[in-house]
């Protein structure tokens, strides 16, 4: 070691910070040079004096004016408390908070769910007065509570219901039809499909019933879909899909023989106006067979092979698209002339009663009361189910939540002693 | 930590402001004592110094047992100090310049003379007065260092822990301290 690195070392020597090493070295040194060893006795000169420097007395009233400054802060403590108490509070208001916006989200989950379900074609099955609870059924579920049996004849293709019923829209769009109908002297080509869910206590007389109902009015059963859904005590509860078709002028007949006969849980008609379509398509059609009778008449005058073939390729081309349309035309054709009806059927016990409206206020209200009681008891039951089904997503995102609760807790006691 | 210690502690996170006083009893003056050596100016260090112990006494929740109160409090004493200096340093004005009274009047500065004073002198021997100056002259990092280690007697362990830096930073920033205090002590000398 040099003089530099020494001395760059004396004041580690001095506190005894040096490894046995170094300290060796170090003596060494020392032995030797004068100049360190004047170095140190400096350093050891300087830190003696350090050492023994007075300390300064504070000023007078100094510990006074501190005590005071103390109990200010003293009181500004304890409020600090309180205001640490609130925020404590204040948190569990965002837990609890948290935790009711959490239950209130999965509740309306569960009821959309409900409504989704009910959209796509499954009848509930329990046995309340009323199943219908959402307004967008009740549209065309309504009338048919309202007043069945005064239901007029509705089969028979002249649709006047409209000046009867004016608030319902079935029958406001046949009446958009029948302006039409006047304005051209053409085929009205109108689809009619209903969906309808129904109840009934003797499914096989029922389906026997129905079959000689269709024969009489000229439709027939085009698939039968049954099982057994449930086994009660030695009666087995079936279960039906029944695809119907029936001539369309018999439609509303039959819509209204399944109403009086069972007990019609959701309702759904759909008139599809295809007229337009139909008549463009009969146009393509008469277009394409001018244009195939002119290429048949150049394919004659055609000299060469490979205008022949040109034209042959384009004839095969016309035709093949006028066999397309024809196809779909007589599609329509077929669907307009026997309408379809998807009828679901299942077998209860006891089929419920239906509540006719009486038009009377103790009636409506009590109606108003079990369907609300009812759907309460559903709601109630959707959301226990979505609470346990979403438990997977659910418990994560608590325990995540509970943890972060804390951590914030433990964040905001740091920054406020 | 004795149990003495540790009770009057726990008392002072209560809000006793009495124990929390006999706590600091004997630690108050040398914070007074490192306040008036980084700020070399009465008022400054008891304003400095009871703004620290205040601080102390608000946040002794944060204080965990488990290092000594000392080290903690000095810690608090040391970082308070230091910014004490630079935000007043941020409304210092220069002695040179003038003081502008609107109008276009302007005033030079009195600033009074006290390094021939005798009463400044008087019950100080002469070269504690040097040393006072040679530390004063000390740029903050080297002062405190050389305040914590040679008139506060600190280990080095204490010391990294007070100013939150690993050993080997202390023991060199030790090192350059003494001997940049030792130069300065040479320059003052050579110059009286």
């Amino acid at each position: 070691m040099n003089c530099n690195e020494i001395c760059d070392k004396l004041s580690l020597y001095i506190d005894n910070e040096l490894s046995d090493e170094e300290m060796h070295q170090m003596e060494e040194h020392l032995k030797s040079c004068g100049n360190c060893q004047e170095e140190l006795k400096e350093y050891r000169d300087l830190i003696s004096v350090l050492k023994s420097l007075p300390e300064e007395e504070p000023p007078e009233g100094y510990c006074e004016r501190l005590h005071k400054k103390l109990l200010e802060n003293s009181t500004q403590k304890t409020e600090k408390a309180a205001s640490k108490i609130k925020s404590i509070n204040r948190f569990k208001w965002v837990k609890y908070g948290s935790i009711a916006a959490a239950l209130i989200l999965v509740f309306i989950v569960g009821n959309m769910n409900n409504l989704g379900i009910n959209n796509l074609g499954k009848a509930k099955t329990e046995s309340s007065y009323d199943a219908d609870e959402s307004p967008a059924e009740n549209k065309f579920a309504e009338p048919q509570m309202a007043a069945p049996e005064e239901a007029p004849e509705m089969g028979n293709g002249n649709q006047n219901m409209d000046e009867i019923r004016g608030e319902s829209e079935i029958y406001s769009l046949n009446d958009s039809v029948m302006i039409t109908s006047l304005k051209a002297e053409r085929e009205i080509k109108i689809i009619k499909t209903g969906t309808i869910s129904a109840q009934t206590e003797d499914y096989d007389i029922f389906l026997d019933d129905l079959t000689m109902k269709l024969s009489s009015l000229g439709g027939f059963l085009e698939s039968n879909n049954t099982e057994v859904y449930q086994v009660y005590d030695d009666n087995k509860l079936m279960y039906g899909s029944i695809r119907i078709r029936v001539p369309q002028e018999s439609f509303y007949e039959l819509v209204d023989y399944l109403e009086n006969t069972v007990e019609v849980r959701r309702k759904n008609i759909n008139e599809t106006d295809a007229t337009k379509e139909y008549y463009e398509k009969d146009n393509k059609v008469k277009n394409l067979e001018v244009q195939e009778q002119h290429l048949r008449e150049l394919f004659e005058k055609a000299n060469t092979v490979e205008e022949m073939l040109l034209i042959e390729n384009e004839l095969r081309r016309v035709r093949t698209e006028i066999d397309a349309l024809n196809i779909s035309l007589s599609d329509i054709n077929d669907r307009a002339a026997m309408s379809t009806i998807n009828l679901e059927i299942e077998e209860v016990m006891t089929a419920s009663l239906t509540l006719k409206s009486k038009d009377s206020v103790w009636e409506r209200s009590k109606n108003g009361f079990i369907n609300t009681v009812n759907s309460m008891i559903r709601a109630l039951g959707n959301f226990v189910v979505n609470v346990i089904s979403s438990s997977p997503i659910l418990i994560p995102f608590i325990i995540v939540c509970i943890v972060g609760f804390f951590k914030i807790k433990k964040y905001w006691k740091k920054k406020m002693p | 930590m004795n149990s003495n210690e540790r009770w009057l502690v726990e008392e002072s996170r209560k809000g006793n402001v009495d124990a929390f006083e006999e706590l600091i009893r004997d630690y108050k003056k040398s914070a007074y004592n490192i306040a008036l050596r980084v700020l070399r100016n009465v008022e400054d260090a008891e304003d400095a110094s009871q703004e620290a112990l205040i601080k102390i006494y608000k946040s002794i929740n944060n204080f965990n047992m488990e290092s000594t109160f000392k080290v903690w409090m000095y810690r608090i004493v040391v970082n308070t100090c230091i910014d004490f200096k630079r935000k007043k340093s941020i409304n210092a004005v220069s002695i040179d310049e003038t003081i502008d009274l609107g109008s276009g009047r302007e005033i030079q500065r009195e600033i009074s003379d006290e390094s021939n004073n005798p009463d400044a002198l008087i019950d100080r021997s002469f070269s504690t007065q040097l040393v006072n100056d040679a530390i004063g002259k000390l740029e903050d990092d080297f002062k405190t260092i050389i305040i914590l280690r040679d008139i506060k007697g600190f280990t080095y362990g204490e010391i990294s822990e007070i100013l939150s830096c690993n050993l080997g930073t202390v023991k060199s920033r030790l090192s350059r301290a003494r001997k940049s205090l030792k130069e300065l002590l040479e320059k003052e000398m050579k110059q009286s």
